[in-house]
């Protein structure tokens, strides 16, 4: 009887050949710096907390002083922290932020070689540009989903240094496919629209245009245009309350990031 | 084919390097993973039954690896060392999927404001259900049970039936002594043949 079971399970777990691994893990071994003792990895993380610890604090404060001084909630938000981000759409400024607080935003500098960074704060209301870099056309190679704690997080990467611009926003369905004017059905309870312009997946992306993570709050993104430049992709999220976001850049290679805010399995 | 594509940077990179001692680990390492990671990227999938997940998770394991390269002083075990970093992060996230318990999003009939997307969504649900991973471990009654195990006795038999490990095997990689492992065992065939027992048709194909 045991050893039925044990030969069903051995027989049918091998009965199919299995893909191996996707081109972009290839690409992402191969890209590994290449002394793994002196990584540039381990150098970015320690490099990023110390100069994070001393400039968050004296950012910190400038941030605190100008804020203050400034009439008005217009200059509130991460975006104003973020240097290429402009922030704009009602009440923006004035954006429920929740926990990380603005001494978490301004430690991410605008600098190149920013990393990820865990903690930042988020805006829940109208909409983030990050402007582009080129004129013509930013080839995207690789669009990637991930789940952090706290966040769920959308990559755009470029084939070359120019980065697109891109416009985030909250969206409404029904969603159409650009070109064809087909309805596009996206699962989800809230949605992000991610606009690019100046950019172009066709033909340097070849990844899914459909991811359905079952991420804390991210369920969903799927592409429903490339096309005259504009390449655009739906986020479609778990959590209706929740529409916080946030975007900023990576250079080497160039990347636009955009974290959502996921607060996990019970938000009240 | 998709070793021509990776080769050039590999060389490259060795031309680079010339043949300092760290340029030697680094790029043994980048040798021995290229060899290991289609297997690795498999065992993920079985793990976790998404090919999404599968790749995160063998990303992971690779900067993971990465990183702690240096520990690794015998290539010969380059496989056990590689596969223990990426068993852990798959039962990592294993753990945490159970703890957050997903709610299916499905459509809401009074909503219908914000429902609109939803009605046409099963397009796309079955686009995931395209998940080659999935797609086997939903194909048979006694591998959906086993699928359905808690993590560790979900790993214990991934890695002794699909990936045909010996019992010391298994317990090598996840560093348990081999007792440990004939006990989970065990308990998750004692589950899977429960769960068949409930089945109308005594779970026979």
């Amino acid at each position: 009887m045991n050893d039925d079971l044990e030969r069903r399970l051995r027989d049918e777990l091998r009965k199919v050949a299995l893909p191996g691994a996707p081109d972009a893990l290839r690409t992402r071994l191969a890209g590994l710096p290449a002394d793994p003792r002196h990584s540039a990895l381990r150098g970015l993380f320690t490099g990023l907390r110390l100069a994070g610890l001393a400039s968050a604090a004296a950012v910190a404060i400038v941030f605190v002083l100008v804020v203050r001084s400034l009439p008005g909630p217009t200059t509130g938000g991460p975006g104003a922290s973020l240097g290429s981000v402009a922030t704009t759409g009602p009440s923006a400024g004035a954006a429920t932020t929740p926990a990380p607080s603005a001494t978490s935003s301004a430690s991410i500098p605008p600098s190149p070689s920013t990393g990820p960074s865990p903690s930042e704060s988020f805006t829940c209301a109208g909409s983030q540009v990050i402007q582009a870099t080129t004129t013509t056309v930013a080839p995207i190679s690789d669009v990637r989903v991930g789940t952090h704690p706290g966040y769920d997080r959308i990559v755009f990467e470029f084939a070359g240094s120019a980065r697109a611009q891109l416009t985030v926003a909250r969206a409404f369905p029904p969603f159409v496919e650009d070109g064809s004017g087909n309805t596009v059905a996206v699962p989800g309870n809230a949605y992000l629209s991610l606009k690019l312009y100046h950019a172009s997946g066709y033909p340097t992306y070849t990844g899914p245009s459909l991811f359905t993570p079952k991420y804390p709050n991210l369920v969903a993104l799927v592409n429903t245009g490339d096309f005259e430049g504009y390449v655009t992709w739906i986020a479609a999220l778990r959590d209706l309350n929740q529409v916080c976001y946030n975007v900023s850049t990576l250079d080497n290679p160039t990347r636009i990031v955009i974290d959502i805010m996921a607060v996990g399995p019970n938000p009240s | 084919m998709i070793l021509s594509r990776v080769a050039p940077t590999l060389e490259r990179r060795e031309g680079e390097l010339g043949s300092t001692a760290a340029g030697d680990a680094g790029d043994r390492f980048l040798r021995l993973a290229n060899g290991e990671l289609d297997r690795a990227y498999r065992l993920a999938g079985m793990l976790l039954g998404d090919q999404h997940e599968a790749e995160d998770a063998t990303q992971d394991a690779l900067v993971r690896a990465w990183k702690s390269a240096g520990s690794l002083r015998d290539p010969a075990g380059f496989q056990p060392w590689f596969d223990r970093i990426l068993v852990n992060i798959c039962r990592d996230r294993l753990r945490r999927r159970r703890r957050i318990a997903f709610v299916p999003i499905e459509p809401d009939p009074d909503d219908a404001g914000l429902g609109q997307g939803l009605s046409a969504g099963r397009n796309l649900v079955l686009t995931a259900q395209g998940d080659p991973f999935q797609a086997i471990l939903d194909r048979d009654l006694a591998v959906r049970a086993m699928a359905g195990l808690n993590p560790d006795e979900r790993i214990v038999l991934t890695l002794h039936y699909w990936a045909d490990l010996t019992l010391e095997g298994v317990a090598e990689r996840l560093g348990w002594p081999v007792g440990t492992v004939k006990s989970r065992l065990h308990h998750g065939l004692n589950e899977i043949r429960r769960v068949l027992e409930r089945e109308p048709d005594g779970g026979s194909r």
